[in-house]
């Protein structure tokens, strides 16, 4: 049994050991060629693709994997961007004109997300794949609420005059009938989730603004430099510069109150989205005679009430027994023995021989206790 | 107009194709770095509770401690404490043992959703006053040393106050006590958050979302220059293998306990509670005013996530008379593994605490 379970791991471990072979092979090939004119070239391409290879490997399923992957490549791209541009124009042009085509790139490069996100966010495009998604469920789930509006069709998106925001036609009316409350449960969700997009959106545009600020402060840098500052004599140079600039233009932003405010919203606008999805996924469990995450939280909160008291009562019966002059057992010895022994849960034994010498000094233990608390 | 660009041609060829041979031949140094251990000292598991472990470390040179009452070092919920041993050379904790003290470590494992209820009482008038007491019990004596390290310097100054009588020493670490300085990014970016629907949304919170924090409050150094940087030292097997110790480090991060994380937060960041006195924990008010031992705090002056604003107000509010400050030039990771901090923090540590034995 074991052997089975393993082999898909070795499987998997050779795909990768083979793709890194070849990897190198390729990279080898190519620094090996002799009189290689342009050793930037593709140095972009290299880097997303062996920092996506190494990030698949190390990642696993981590939230936010690709997301992080994105800003990551990016972000290395821009410097590799800014070789590759010096590389190009080499001796051709003052690298003063390399670096303004350099910059103009990430202008253009902030330019498109701000125009991206500008847009006002389109529900409707977004349809598609979120209603296959939950109607994937099936209606025995989900009621009527993802039934074809339009008798013939089978997807809601393709009903005509409902190809804009269909949903955001059925989130504005009150779910009605047998299904009422699974209606509005989802009428809901949707709303959250646009809620989460646009906040989001506002998020991307005023990051990006801040890109843009500081590439213009980059700009202003390099054309008067201030006196004393040593010269940027090297591409890492520009680029540890510009990183500089970029750190301390976003750190004004991030330390703002505008923009604590904005991050608030974000934040808050998806824990709320989530919150329904995971009451949706509860209503799911349930309907499956399956146990949710609501009942298993109960429970485990019921486990570590049930521990307090428990702890509570074992010190009591300890202070009771040092009134009434009896010698408590040993019971430190089991509480410190060795990891090894774990499998005898003895998890909170209060020791015998601290308790007197903790007592010693108790009442001169000024944490005042609050009234009426324990 | 001058220009602060100097470039030469030759210069810039030489320059990329440093970079590209680097990245190159690098890759495969990547690849030896093989696995790193979490942990380098020899140490003991000598008790357990829960998927905690309090470890009793014992000097690699076989010396026997000099100083009779025992260090528990108390890291934070966040990350995982081997930072303090990380590499041979790079280990506070062997530093300390130079020094003569008797460490002990808790390790706070992963919690889980079973753990999701855990409060800031479980974790310290539960967890780590059980661990006192069994070290206190193993050494023989009343009263021992605690090191906290950021929120688990929070903790302990909670403990502290809460505990007295069990403390010969107090020394905390890049540990925030004013939570509200102007500098202080988090302290800002949870300003606006609704910690409640945070808490009862993700039930625990993920440690990959405290990464994914704690990188966007320098993105561009942390997320892209560090790698770029990185490139520089690929030719270089040791230094790749110091670069992915810290990288393996940074990103092993374990979810956050959400009841303790929900009144962590609400009481220590939004409210400020630590320093009005006004946090309770176990129906008790923390009162800082009640730490009269000794107490030493060591600050990072670099340091992004707890910056020297927000640890230095705690001399004002702790009751003892004997308080010491130390800085310390770096930031909050380098003040364990710095070539620096190695010369500086456990010497300064066993020093003071030699002189309050």
């Amino acid at each position: 049994m074991a052997a089975d379970q393993t082999a898909p791991n070795n499987d998997w471990f050779k795909a990768q050991q083979q793709y890194w072979d070849t990897w190198f092979q390729g990279q080898r090939q190519f620094f090996e060629q002799p009189g290689n004119a342009n050793p930037a070239a593709g140095l972009s391409g290299q880097w997303e693709s062996f920092f996506r290879e190494w990030q698949k490997l190390t990642a696993g399923d981590v939230p936010a994997a690709d997301t992080y992957r994105q800003f990551f490549t990016q972000a290395g791209k821009g410097f590799l961007d800014m070789m590759e541009q010096f590389c190009q124009t080499g001796a051709s042009q003052a690298p003063e004109e390399s670096l303004k085509a350099w910059t103009a790139n990430m202008q253009k490069f902030f330019a498109s997300i701000l125009q991206a996100n500008a847009q006002p966010f389109d529900a409707g495009a977004q349809f598609k794949s979120f209603t296959e998604t939950f109607t994937a469920a099936g209606p025995a789930f989900w009621g009527d609420m993802f039934k074809n509006p339009v008798p013939g069709q089978d997807k809601p998106h393709n009903a005509a005059g409902f190809m804009f925001d269909p949903f955001g036609f059925y989130a504005s009316v009150p779910g009605v009938g047998y299904t009422r409350e699974k209606q509005d449960h989802l009428n809901l969700l949707y709303r959250l989730w646009v809620d989460y997009e646009g906040q989001m959106r506002k998020y991307n545009i005023e990051m990006t603004k801040t890109g843009l600020q500081a590439l213009q402060r980059f700009q202003e840098y390099v054309a008067n430099p201030p006196a004393g500052d040593a010269p940027l004599d090297s591409l890492k140079d520009i680029y540890i510069k510009f990183v500089d600039i970029s750190e301390d233009v976003y750190a004004e932003f991030a330390l703002s109150e505008e923009y604590t405010k904005m991050y608030g919203e974000v934040v808050n606008a998806l824990s709320a989205f989530k919150k329904q999805m995971h009451q949706i996924t509860d209503d799911l469990m349930e309907q499956a005679n399956l146990p949710n995450r609501q009942e298993v939280d109960s429970l485990h909160k019921r486990v570590h009430e049930l521990r307090r008291e428990n702890i509570q009562q074992r010190k009591d019966i300890e202070e009771l027994k040092a009134a009434l002059g009896l010698k408590a057992k040993p019971a430190a010895k089991a509480a410190a023995k060795p990891a090894a022994a774990k499998a005898a849960p003895t998890p909170i034994k209060k020791t015998a021989a601290a308790k007197p010498k903790a007592k010693a000094v108790k009442a001169a233990k000024p944490a005042k206790k609050k009234a009426g608390k324990k | 107009m001058i220009s602060a660009i100097q470039l030469k041609p030759e210069e810039i060829l030489s320059e990329i194709t440093n970079f590209s041979r680097k990245l190159s031949e690098g890759i495969k140094n990547l690849q030896n770095v093989g696995d790193l251990p979490a942990g380098v000292t020899p140490k003991e598991a000598v008790y357990t509770e829960d998927k905690l472990t309090l470890y009793h470390y014992k000097s690699p040179t076989g010396d026997k401690p000099s100083l009779k009452a025992p260090l528990l070092i108390s890291y934070a919920l966040v990350n995982r404490p081997y930072m303090t041993d990380l590499q041979e050379n790079r280990s506070m904790i062997r530093g300390l043992l130079a020094q003569g003290v008797d460490v002990y470590l808790i390790d706070w494992g992963y919690p889980d959703r079973s753990d999701r209820y855990l409060s800031m009482d479980d974790y310290i008038n539960g967890y780590l006053d059980r661990c006192i007491d069994v070290i206190r019990e193993r050494a023989g004596v009343d009263k021992v040393n605690l090191l906290g390290i950021c929120q688990g310097g929070a903790f302990s100054l909670c403990y502290a106050s809460l505990h007295p009588e069990k403390l010969q020493n107090l020394i905390t670490m890049v540990t925030p006590v004013d939570f509200q300085t102007e500098d202080n990014m988090l302290g800002h970016w949870i300003k606006h958050i609704d910690v409640d629907l945070l808490v009862d949304s993700m039930g625990n919170i993920p440690g990959d979302l405290m990464n994914w924090t704690f990188l966007n409050m320098k993105p561009h150094r942390l997320l892209a220059q560090k790698y770029i940087d990185m490139v520089d030292i690929m030719d270089n097997p040791q230094q790749v293998c110091n670069f992915m110790y810290m990288e393996k480090w940074i990103f092993d991060s374990p979810d956050q306990a959400g009841e303790a994380y929900r009144q962590f937060v609400k009481d220590f960041y939004q409210e400020n509670k630590l320093i009005k006195g006004e946090v309770e924990i176990g129906g008790q008010i923390v009162d800082l005013k009640n730490i009269t031992c000794p107490v030493l705090n060591i600050y990072a002056n670099d340091d992004h996530l707890v910056p020297p604003s927000a640890s230095k107000p705690l001399g004002k509010h702790v009751g003892t008379k004997d308080y010491t400050e130390l800085s310390f030039k770096g930031g909050h990771i380098g003040i364990y593994v710095s070539g620096s901090a190695q010369a500086l923090v456990p010497p300064s540590i066993g020093k003071w605490l030699q002189e309050r034995k």
